[in-house]
């Protein structure tokens, strides 16, 4: 997969997970962890 | 997403548990809800909205009484409102799982959370869900709800605030989530730029560079810091400025203006007559005063007058005392000088002649010059009469005219209390104070934004130099390339938002000017005003420059409040759906996907014609992934015609009807007759001395 494809494929993740709304903290947290995870292994894919 | 049912226990019109439902079919949309005025159909909009999000129509009556008097009379003091939904990731499911949401309620007010549970799509087993408020938000958050849970008397609202629209917009089209991505991408950059400037802590050039980038993404970081207050802050403002909106349009501000314009030009109209009327008392003195002599004088005159008509006639007058003294001096024969004479004597002769011609000259003379003053004051003592009635018919109007005024004043002023004027006056200071604060948070946001951009342009040009410094020395080589992917993709990220939302405005302005020209009668044209959200409608002919500001004022808000913008606010509601919709079919190129969700559409043909009711529900049949949607009998009728014959029958999931009990006689209300099809005809829809009162659903068999 191109670097391109690998941008868009991450975006599209994280778009849909912000997409979610949440109130609580906690389930903040777990998807900021979430997110983090996502975006590190793009990164780790591509380096 | 899709509803699936809703439900309703002991709510508002409904008394007990009633349900209805709409399978879940992907290739029939339309559900049709038939009801008459005051049988229940908002009542059931108002059930999704409370089941979802805690509140009812902004047209709802009485907003804070959720329970049905029926059930309280009866000791029932609890209720609910529930909603099935079908997740949007499941509904190519032949089998969908049921996310089932349900508020309840007492006779003390709602819980301030939904409650849910799954029911799953096979075995029907139900476990619990425990976030059902985050699921709707995150699928309709509340700031778009308007657009999809459209309330035909508040489709006005969906226009209300410009900045609000903006949001409303860059929801729906999914980039309120794409910022929300960038900063997750910006935040990793800053720490990848941390652990950078460790490993190389060593080489001071590299350092130097890297102290300035992270002093940057510092700098980057605080700008952002200090505007999570003004977000928070901003959402609050925005909310309260919609209630506030919302509450100030229920005042029918529209009314009490032209009551207060009225009142004020009839307290003008009141001192103007009473300045008349005074004037002409004063006037009356004054010409009572200067006939005074003619008018205590007319009586006499009047009696003069025919005193002397009488006596002249019988030869009474010039005097008595002249008649007495010549007849005497003729009976006895005797001259005034004492001489005697005869009665046939030419000296007695002479004097009866000179007493004849003495009586008629002098009486002719002196008659003349009295009638003559006599008749000058009876001509005055007219002229007086005249003027007075004049006077006293002008009196007379404006006396009318002041009693008329005083009594639409005090009308007026009645109707202006029922308005409340205090709490007009306090609503509209607070939404201008409101906008007043948003204003200055949105310009501080704008500030704080412009800032990132130029600091993000900057740390982009030290990239390149630390590139260029870096080589292909190893180790450090791998965290270089993790920021410049990030970098990549920040930069991918802000392109596409800004395509998005640009490019998104011109496919609206083009969609809702497509809707314009096939079924508006006219030759209006859409556009955001430029560099804004601000909408207007122009006339073709119009050519609006993008400097041109007094233009721009002339031109009122376009898609709020009368008739022809009911319609023009449906078609923008569509144009945004449709947009959000072409988006998210379009896979050739990236793009951020929308929001799309059911439309449950309340009445939106009470001030249409048969024309336009049948183009409104064409444009929602074709506009909606799922409409539900409740219409009138003649909406029904000019919208569909007839079921069997329709071009849409095989696009109808289901169809209901309404009807209302109520326990007390008729008493003058008429029957409220619905014509289904040409076999389904004159159903009644309410009926009375029912035992309990309550609306209840029906459903029909279409097939």
């Amino acid at each position: 997969m191109s670097r391109k494809e690998e941008i868009k494929k991450l975006i599209t993740s994280l778009i849909a997970l912000n997409k979610s709304y949440t109130r609580k903290v906690e389930s903040a947290q777990k998807l900021t962890i979430q997110k983090n995870k996502i975006i590190q292994a793009v990164l780790d894919k591509i380096t | 997403m899709r509803i699936n049912a809703i439900r309703v226990k002991n709510f508002r019109a409904y008394y007990k548990e009633h349900e209805i439902e709409f399978p879940h079919d992907p290739k029939r949309n339309i559900n049709i809800v038939l009801a008459q005025n005051e049988v229940g159909k908002t009542t059931l909009l108002s059930a999704v909205l409370f089941c979802f999000y805690g509140r009812l129509t902004h047209s709802a009556e009485d907003p804070d009484q959720l329970m049905n008097i029926e059930a309280l009379r009866a000791g029932d003091k609890a209720g609910y409102c529930e909603v099935d939904i079908i997740h949007p990731n499941d509904l190519k499911k032949p089998n969908p799982d049921i996310y089932r949401i349900r508020r309840n309620f007492t006779d003390k007010g709602s819980e301030k959370l939904p409650v849910g549970e799954i029911l799953d799509g096979i075995t029907s087993e139900s476990r619990n869900y425990h976030d059902p408020f985050d699921l709707i938000n995150s699928l309709i958050p509340e700031a778009i709800s308007d657009y999809f849970f459209i309330d035909g008397e508040g489709i006005h609202n969906i226009v209300g605030d410009e900045i609000l629209l903006r949001e409303a917009i860059r929801n729906i089209q999914g980039l309120t989530a794409a910022e929300d991505s960038k900063q997750d991408l910006e935040k990793l950059r800053v720490k990848k730029n941390t652990n950078f400037k460790k490993l190389t802590a060593n080489n001071s050039e590299l350092e130097k560079i890297n102290s300035k980038i992270i002093k940057k993404d510092e700098k980057i970081a605080e700008i952002k810091e200090k505007k999570i207050p003004y977000i928070s802050e901003k959402t609050r403002i925005d909310n309260e400025l919609r209630q506030a909106r919302i509450k100030l349009r229920e005042c029918n501000i529209a009314d009490i203006d032209i009551l207060v314009k009225r009142e004020e030009a009839l307290i003008k109209n009141v001192k103007r007559l009473d300045a008349n009327i005074d004037k002409a008392e004063i006037r009356k003195r004054k010409i009572s005063g200067e006939y005074s002599s003619h008018i205590f004088s007319q009586s006499f005159l009047g009696e003069l007058d025919k005193f002397i008509e009488e006596k002249g006639s019988v030869g009474e007058l010039p005097s008595g005392y002249e008649e007495i003294f010549v007849n005497r001096l003729l009976e006895k024969k005797v001259c005034i000088c004492g001489k005697k004479f005869s009665e046939h004597s030419d000296e007695f002769k002479n004097i009866q002649n000179l007493l004849n011609d003495a009586k008629t000259q002098g009486f002719e003379n002196r008659m003349f010059s009295i009638k003559g003053k006599i008749n000058d004051y009876l001509k005055k003592f007219k002229d007086f009469g005249v003027q007075m009635h004049d006077i006293q018919e002008s009196l007379a109007e404006d006396n009318k005219a002041l009693k008329d005024d005083q009594k639409e004043l005090l009308e007026n002023q009645e109707q202006q209390r029922g308005h409340d004027q205090k709490k007009i006056q306090t609503l509209r200071k607070k939404v201008d104070d409101l906008e007043g604060s948003q204003f200055k948070l949105t310009t501080e946001m704008t500030k704080a934004d412009l800032q990132i951009e130029s600091l993000n342009k900057e740390i982009k040009e030290l990239n390149k130099e630390r590139n260029k410094l870096v080589g292909s020395k190893a180790g450090i080589q791998n965290e270089l390339n993790e920021i410049a992917f990030l970098d990549e993709a920040i930069e991918f990220l802000e392109d596409v938002i800004f395509e998005t939302e640009e490019g998104g405005k011109s496919e609206i302005e083009e969609i809702m000017n497509n809707l314009l020209t096939t079924y508006a009668r006219g030759s209006s044209r859409f556009k955001f005003k430029p560099g804004s959200y601000y909408p207007m409608i122009l006339n073709s002919a119009d050519e609006i420059e993008t400097d041109d500001e007094d233009a721009l004022r002339k031109l009122k808000q376009p898609l709020s409040g009368g008739g022809a913008a009911v319609k023009r606010n449906i078609f923008f509601a569509c144009s945004l759906i449709n947009q959000s919709k072409s988006r998210m079919s379009d896979k050739d190129e990236f793009i951020i996907q929308g929001t799309t969700a059911p439309m449950v559409v309340d009445a939106p043909f009470s001030n249409l014609d048969s024309y336009n009711t049948e183009m409104i529900a064409n444009l929602l049949f074709e506009t909606a992934d799922q409409l539900i949607i409740f219409m009138s009998n003649s909406a029904w009728i000019g919208a569909v015609k007839d079921l069997s014959e329709d071009e849409f029958r095989d696009k109808i999931n289901s169809l209901h009807y309404l009807t209302r009990s109520f326990k007390g006689k008729a008493e003058g209300r008429s029957s409220l007759p619905i014509d289904i099809s040409k076999k389904l005809k004159n159903i009644d829809t309410v009926s009375y001395n029912a035992e309990i009162e309550t609306s209840q659903i029906h459903k029909v068999e279409i097939n």
